[in-house]
């Protein structure tokens, strides 16, 4: 029987918890109400004996809770306040009974006893099944009036089968109610427990298998009429139907194959489910995962626990095993799990991955990558190297393709060129189905790329904006660094490597090369200029409002917010030195970069440009990739400037 | 192994055909599959069986209902039903338990056995 003390007195909780032991109780101990609630939904118990007075949820809400929670086991109320008004209102949250302190310790323990026997079965107090008794007064047991000499454990476990006859027990179930949180025995210790039980019975002259395994459930007292075709039937690996050796290994290989092709089959399947749990993931990670998403995970999770196990992924089944135990709808994460599930779901991807490349023996078949996040190359031999990084990588919500030999390297930057040559076919629609890379980890010592690979590769790291691309080495000579330097690598790494050095390098460079999220807005009354400017910082991945009509200037600075203005100087109604002007007046934007683009060359205007306010002035005839420049250049320094104002 | 005739009721295909590829292979039992609750029923009525495998977590219609579905119809009320499912928690289990099912199989199964443990179970 397993019994959960809620007490925040030490004192009083350790000398009830050796009282209980002494008894054969399992213990577990809680020192406040919101920990006892958490060890309540982990685990399952037969009785709370619950104080109070406790700190964080004391104990008449406590009670209110479990009842409201259609939690049914029975409820001891430990009080110091021997007052009638306690009593009513512990009794009306839902406890069964009370005891005062100081404790009478035999009548505490009969108390008990009683609110077991009455959870748990009739009021007998000595417990029949046909030839065996079990005398709980006594702490006895007999089969045919002979003495069983039995542990304390295999006394709980015989106490447990009787006091729930017909019910089954599974190893973990019978680990819940005999064994307290703090003891970790694995199940095969109940394996043990109940082989010893069985002899001692078997010795006694009780039936073989008294205590019955029922295939794919537990245990449980065997039924006389077990041998209906109505009742669960037991299976043991020993029952297994023979079948001469050779003709068994031809259908273990034919049933290895056919498996083989099923799960090759099942990728688009499996990329779902992955997918689903990566969007959970990726919801945790944010903070924002809702009930329908976490139901669907769970579910998932569940899926594919089964099914990977089949296909002989033992590890990728034990991961999403516990993954839907993390996501349990009833589950509350605190800060350690929710990091715990995000690991174990970038581990799960990785097995299947690798599953895949060894299954098929083929090198490059990844499942699609999540759309949603960042997406890093890792070209890497080092296996061991790799998954620290992708388990880093996922902590700070990357996801890590893995190419760990030359030809999948070769297929990575292939299919990224693709990727990138479709982007910019697509770039006037809004869905793309392909993910392209945000960075890329290269080991090149190892592998040795061809001059295409290496001028793919260049043409990868070179696109606009550059993809980050970090050169990791065990040799530094000079003739690595200038392979790397050539390749136009963004920074080089000698190993030994240390995950968390390497992503942050690779965010380093991509925020110093990717200025998507910013936001410029550029205001000229001629439409063709604005086009060219479109066209001009669309690649860079620079949001961009643009106005036409100075009329719509305030309210779109307003709502659009943007990083960086650009201005033309002459304009209709309003001219841009004026616009400059009434924003430098409002504090708010008193620090937005300003740059003005006119075809007025004369120093007076770009006088007065300064003078209201602009930060930088340029002459139409500014020809486009110095226009970009420039204006990336205030945007990484505004960013810069940001960015030290925060940590200031 | 007798020849039998074994319906599979799962929604997820890889597990629908990789149970029936092992069943196939190992015993040469004729397997006949179907997606969903609905349609298993639909086959138990209409097709002479000597087994029914059910996974208990399908959508619309779960195994647990559609067992009772299978009960309460005369012509399929005899037939033996094993329940496919994921290791349950204790609840569940208990559940199971109340059930008039012939045996329950947890997943993930060995493929390499399993075909050996339902004709165990069937005899």
């Amino acid at each position: 029987m397993r019994i959960l003390l809620i007490e925040d007195d030490e004192c009083i909780a350790q000398t009830l918890e050796n009282v209980l032991r002494n008894e054969h109780y399992a213990v577990d101990v809680a020192v406040d109400g919101q920990l006892g609630w958490d060890l309540v939904e982990t685990f399952s118990y037969d009785l709370i004996l619950l104080d109070v007075l406790l700190p964080k949820l004391n104990g008449i809400q406590f009670c209110q809770r479990l009842r409201s929670c259609n939690y049914q086991m029975p409820v001891l109320l430990l009080t110091a306040q021997d007052s009638g008004a306690d009593k009513v209102l512990g009794l009306n949250a839902g406890a069964d009974d009370y005891v005062v302190k100081p404790f009478d310790f035999p009548e505490l323990l009969a108390r008990i006893r009683v609110l077991l026997r009455r959870g748990n079965a009739p009021l007998f107090p000595v417990l029949h099944w046909e030839n065996l008794q079990l005398d709980s007064g006594l702490c006895r047991a007999t089969y045919q009036n002979q003495v069983l000499n039995l542990t304390p454990k295999e006394y709980r476990l015989l106490e447990l089968f009787l006091r729930n006859q017909h019910q089954v027990f599974s190893r973990s179930a019978i680990l819940e109610h005999l064994w307290s949180s703090e003891e970790v025995p694995n199940e095969d210790t109940v394996t043990a427990h109940i082989k010893g039980l069985r002899h001692k019975l078997k010795q006694a002259g009780a039936p073989a298998n008294m205590i019955e395994t029922v295939y794919g459930l537990g245990y449980r007292l065997k039924l006389p009429d077990a041998e209906s075709t109505s009742e669960l039937s037991e299976l043991t690996a020993k029952s297994v139907t023979h079948q001469p050796s050779a003709q068994k290994d031809s259908i273990h290989q034919k049933t290895k194959a056919g498996l083989d092709q099923i799960w090759e089959k099942s990728k688009g399947q499996n990329g779902d489910r992955l997918s689903t749990l990566e969007q959970a993931s990726q919801a945790l990670r944010t903070g924002k995962i809702d009930g329908e998403l976490r139901q669907k995970a769970h579910q998932t999770a569940h899926k594919l626990a089964g099914s990977l196990g089949i296909f002989g992924l033992t590890e990728g089944s034990r991961l999403a095993r516990e993954v839907e135990q993390m996501l349990c709808p009833e589950r509350n994460l605190d800060a350690g799990q929710t990091h715990h599930v995000i690991k174990q779901v970038a581990a799960l991807r990785l097995e299947l991955e690798t599953a895949f490349n060894k299954r098929l023996n083929q090198i490059g078949t990844k499942f699609p990558p999540n759309q949603s996040l960042p997406l890093l190359l890792v070209i890497e031999n080092n296996l061991k190297l790799a998954k620290q990084i992708i388990a880093k990588a996922a902590e700070q919500g990357l996801q890590v393709e893995l190419a760990p030999d030359l030809a999948a390297a070769k297929a990575a930057i292939d299919a990224a060129i693709r990727v990138e040559n479709t982007h910019d076919q697509l770039s006037n629609q809004t869905h793309s189905t392909t993910h392209s890379l945000d960075g890329v980890l290269l080991n090149l010592s190892f592998f040795n790329l061809d001059e295409d690979s290496l001028d793919q590769l260049a043409t990868l790291i070179n696109q606009t904006p550059p993809l980050p691309v970090l050169f990791c080495t065990t040799h530094d000579g000079v003739a690595e660094r200038v392979k790397a330097t050539r390749l136009g690598t963004h920074a080089f790494f000698q190993k030994p490597l240390v995950p968390s050095q390497v992503l942050e390098t690779i965010a380093r460079v991509r925020s110093q090369v990717c200025i998507s999220n910013f936001k410029v807005m550029v205001v000229d009354d001629d439409p063709q200029l604005l086009a060219i400017i479109q066209n001009l910082m669309s690649p860079w991945g620079v949001q961009l409002a643009t106005v036409e009509e100075p009329l719509q200037f305030w309210n779109t600075l307003e709502t659009f917010s943007p990083d960086l203005l650009l201005l033309d100087v002459e304009m209709p109604r309003f001219s841009g030195i004026e616009l400059c002007q009434i924003v430098r007046n409002a504090p708010r934007w008193s620090d937005l970069p300003i740059l003005f683009l006119s075809v007025h060359t004369d120093t007076k205007i770009e006088h007065q440009a300064f003078e209201a306010g602009a930060n930088a002035y340029f002459s139409k005839s500014i020809v486009g990739p110095e226009l970009v420049t420039q204006v990336l250049n205030r945007l990484e320094r505004s960013q810069l400037l940001r960015s030290m104002s925060h940590h200031e | 192994m007798a020849t039998k005739r074994i319906l599979i009721i799962d929604d997820e295909a890889d597990i629908r055909e990789a149970t029936k590829l092992c069943l196939e292979v190992a015993a040469g039992w004729e397997i006949l599959t179907a997606s969903s609750g609905i349609e298993g029923i639909q086959t138990a009525a209409s097709e002479p069986l000597d087994a029914i495998l059910l996974d208990v977590m399908m959508p619309d219609m779960d195994g647990l209902t559609t067992f009772e579905k299978l009960q309460a119809n005369p012509k399929t009320q005899n037939i033996p039903v094993i329940l496919l499912t994921a290791k349950a928690q204790p609840a569940e289990q208990r559940q199971f338990t109340q059930l008039a099912v012939t045996a329950v199989i947890t997943k993930p199964y060995d493929p390499l056995t399993i075909a050996s443990y339902i004709a165990e179970v069937l005899n």
